[in-house]
């Protein structure tokens, strides 16, 4: 346990050292990171780096949300689920698109932890869980 | 198959059109029955997450980078990268008077193939305990039907008195005999419509046992028409130890139901030893530190908030009351374990079981020097303290005596009278297993040993005098006991009937 | 005297005539008197004496006879009266067995009725829960049948003018917050 907090202890700082001026995670940054930790043993590294990987994931879970669209009308919806992203969160959300097919119609959002959908598949999925 | 379309049509109707937002986490190791899941940013301690396929889980560790949640169901569906869900509820069980029957598990899902359970109510399995002022003293007897027990070590409702004793010596068979007592009183009370009776409803939570053990059980229940005042709730020793950890809380919450509502209610958890254990298995997992045994460090606190949730509430809260029979198998005889101290401290009282003599022929094989009852008298009917007020010294001083029954020519007469009279106690007190007796009966027959009306019966065939005195009580003297019953008394008039029946008894057993 | 001495001489010649020799006589009569008054004394007083102890013996006997009869007739009516006690008492504990052996009896037959009672009750739950079970599994399979035909419909028919309609909606609609 102490050595797991040890780690992230040290994850923690590299995470904060490669932060740029805008908070976006610098892949530049993090690769001279990986350069470096390479040059020590790989017993000590690799729980930094497990501690590193998991805080680097949230990081950037925070900024960068992903939409998946069910139509065919991608730019449309990213303008204005960009322009409703930007109104509610303080700091600027980039904001990955891609289709799926699989949603009917109607999008699903994640930005975060937190995962936003309305889309045909997920009101089906609810009437069929309804029923049974 | 109308009413099949209806009700679809009502479901497509009620189904609500909103956009959803819910917060997730991804599984990143999984061993175990334990999840670590990376995410989950707004989870709750204790909170219900649910995984893919509909398996259930709590979070239980809330660390800063991940959070650990133990997995309520079957595991070998779950793979790493899975998306998990919170639910925003905390873990919660169907509670009410349809539960009255039914064998479910731990989080109170049916299991014995009758159907759904029909209640609408549910209560969250963690719960606080009632507070001070919520309480009253305990002082309506708990019957278990046991001579043994009600005469020396008498239970009252709301108490919670630890039955202890190494495995094979007879703890589940007290429990039981207790239950079953509760349904045959029960069952009399509820026939004689009578206002003021209130029936006793009870809960037999299984840890860790053998499925066979449970089925028993259950079917012992059964036969003697006990299973209609009984939930049984099992979680035996193949479920996950998640399930284990949960069950006693489960049955503690289905309980408490009762209890607020006005009911008496009895909770028989058997065995907490084997719940420890689960609870070390998924604290270790879970790389909480652990201490003494390798018991994780909040042990105590395991245990003390689930038996602190027995208690006796007072008028304004309802008067219920849920009475807790916890069981603890000890090691050769050790109290002074770990776990068994614990629970020992926390609980009021202790029937402690030992093996001597149960191999010695008692059974139950109660120790009455070690077993005590912090309640005592104040849970036992008047007529009943009446006559069994002094036997617990007599079989004391019977135990000191003993050593000198072997110079029996050379004693002087009241010690020779003490080890008589000693001797046909304990005989007295020998009951074969899952045949309580109602306390109007046991009433009679300590009336009858303190009167002196068993002197002359040799010991060797006390046992078998009880059973004709108790066939004569039920047939010739009924309506002694039904007065005892009524009103809780041995009156002087009553009391000469009893003594002219006796006599009549004692010339038919000639 | 005088009488006694004319009394003699008249007869003395019929006492010569038969023969009485008188003073033998009186030595006779002396001797019988002397032999009288020995046996009175030593022997006919003892034999009188236990004569009459005997009497009274006997008399007390006969009294004693009398009581014992009566104490005999006084026990013969106890030992009748016990037997009629005994008899009786024989008679009511033959009744109360009687009495209860009707009652057991007709326990059991309200207990073996209560139990038919209980099986066919028994018998009509299970019964019913098997008809809810097959009702709920229809429910279900028509559920999931309807769900997929939907799920398949929308996904062919829908036209993608409305799909990216629908989502442009949902998304205009949708309350992010962070």
């Amino acid at each position: 346990m102490a050595k797991h907090r040890k780690s992230l202890k040290v994850a923690k700082a590299l995470l904060f050292s490669s932060i740029n001026r805008e908070g976006r995670v610098d892949e530049q940054k993090i690769k001279e990171i990986l350069i470096e930790l390479r040059k020590q043993p790989r017993s000590k590294t690799l729980p930094i780096l497990k501690a590193l990987l998991s805080l680097v994931r949230q990081k950037i879970r925070s900024y960068e949300g992903h939409v998946e669209i069910g139509s065919s009308n991608i730019d449309k919806v990213s303008d204005i689920l960009s322009q409703n992203l930007s109104d509610s969160f303080n700091s600027k959300i980039d904001l990955l698109s891609s289709t799926n097919n699989s949603l009917i119609s109607g999008f699903r959002l994640r930005i975060g932890d937190d995962v936003y959908e309305d889309s045909l598949l997920q009101r089906i999925n609810r009437l069929q869980k309804a029923l049974t | 198959m109308s009413s099949i379309t209806d009700l679809i049509r009502k479901e497509i109707e009620d189904l609500s059109i909103d956009a959803t937002r819910t917060n997730v986490g991804t599984i990143i190791t999984l061993a175990d029955g334990v999840a670590r899941v990376e995410g989950l940013s707004n989870v709750m301690f204790n909170e219900m997450v649910e995984f893919p396929n509909n398996v259930l889980g709590i979070a239980l560790n809330l660390e800063e980078d991940s959070v650990g949640c133990v997995i309520l169901g079957e595991t070998s569906s779950l793979k790493e990268g899975d998306e998990v869900k919170t639910t925003g509820k905390l873990l919660s069980v169907p509670v009410g008077k349809a539960l009255l029957g039914r064998v479910v598990d731990a989080v109170g899902r049916p299991i014995d193939e009758k159907g759904a359970i029909d209640t609408d109510t549910t209560y969250p399995v963690e719960r606080i305990a009632p507070g001070i002022i919520p309480r009253k003293s305990v002082s309506q007897p708990l019957q278990t039907g046991i001579m043994a027990v009600d005469s020396m070590i008498p239970i009252g409702r709301g108490q919670r008195e630890l039955i202890i004793g190494d495995r094979s010596t007879g703890k589940t068979t007290i429990a039981i005999d207790t239950i079953i007592n509760q349904a045959k009183i029960n069952k009399k009370g509820l026939d004689s419509k009578d206002k003021d009776f209130r029936p006793v409803y009870c809960i037999y939570v299984a840890v860790g046992q053998k499925n066979s053990n449970i089925a028993r059980t259950v079917k012992v229940l059964d036969k003697v028409g006990a299973l209609e005042y009984v939930t049984i709730v099992s979680a035996p020793a193949a479920d996950n130890p998640a399930n284990q950890y949960l069950a006693p809380y489960s049955g503690c919450a289905m309980g408490e139901w009762f209890m607020e509502n006005g009911m008496d209610a009895l909770i028989v958890y058997d065995d907490l030893s084997k719940h420890a254990v689960a609870y070390r298995q998924i604290s270790l997992i879970l790389k909480r530190p652990s201490g003494r045994e390798a018991y994780p460090g909040d042990v105590f606190y395991l245990h003390s908030r689930l038996l602190e949730r027995s208690a006796r509430l007072n008028e304004d809260n309802g008067n219920g009351s849920l009475t807790a029979l916890p069981i603890i198998e000890t090691q050769m005889g050790d109290v002074s374990g770990y776990i068994p101290t614990n629970v020992i401290s926390i609980t009021d009282g202790q029937i402690f079981l030992e093996t001597d003599l149960f191999n010695k022929g008692i059974r139950p094989a109660v120790s009455v020097g070690l077993s005590v009852s912090r309640v005592g008298s104040a849970a036992q009917i008047k007529a009943y303290k009446k006559v069994a007020g002094k036997v617990k010294l007599e079989l004391a001083q019977f135990r000191e005596l003993a050593a000198f029954s072997q110079f029996e020519s050379d004693l002087d007469a009241a010690t020779k009278a003490r080890l008589e009279r000693g001797a046909r106690i304990v005989e007295m007190f020998k009951q074969s297993a899952y045949n309580p007796i109602l306390v109007e009966v046991q009433t009679a027959i300590m009336w009858a040993i303190q009167n002196d009306f068993f002197d002359s019966i040799e010991v060797s065939k006390i046992t078998e005098s009880v059973e004709s005195l108790k066939d004569y009580l039920a047939t010739q003297a009924s309506e002694i006991c039904e007065e005892i019953y009524r009103s809780g008394k041995l009156e002087k008039e009553n009391e000469d009937k009893l003594r002219s029946s006796m006599e009549d008894w004692k010339r038919t057993l000639s | 005297m005088i009488i006694l001495a004319s009394l003699t001489d008249i007869p003395a010649g019929i006492i010569e005539k038969f023969g009485v020799d008188l003073p033998l006589l009186i030595a006779q009569a002396i001797n019988f008197l002397l032999v009288a008054f020995l046996i009175w004394k030593f022997a006919f007083k003892k034999i009188l004496s236990t004569i009459k102890e005997r009497e009274k013996k006997i008399a007390e006997s006969l009294k004693n006879a009398d009581r014992i009869k009566l104490e005999l007739d006084e026990t013969e009516k106890k030992q009748k009266e016990t037997l009629e006690e005994a008899s009786i008492k024989a008679k009511n504990t033959v009744t109360v067995a009687q009495e209860q052996a009707k009652s057991y009896i007709e326990a059991q037959k309200e207990e073996a009725r209560k139990q038919a009672d209980d099986i066919i009750h028994k018998a009509r739950s299970s019964m019913e829960l098997e008809r809810q079970r097959v009702l709920k599994d229809a429910k279900d399979e028509i559920a999931s049948l309807v769900v997929l035909a939907t799920s398949r419909v929308l996904e062919r028919e829908l036209k993608e003018e409305e799909k990216s309609r629908f989502t442009e909606t949902a998304v205009k609609e949708i309350k992010l917050s962070s």
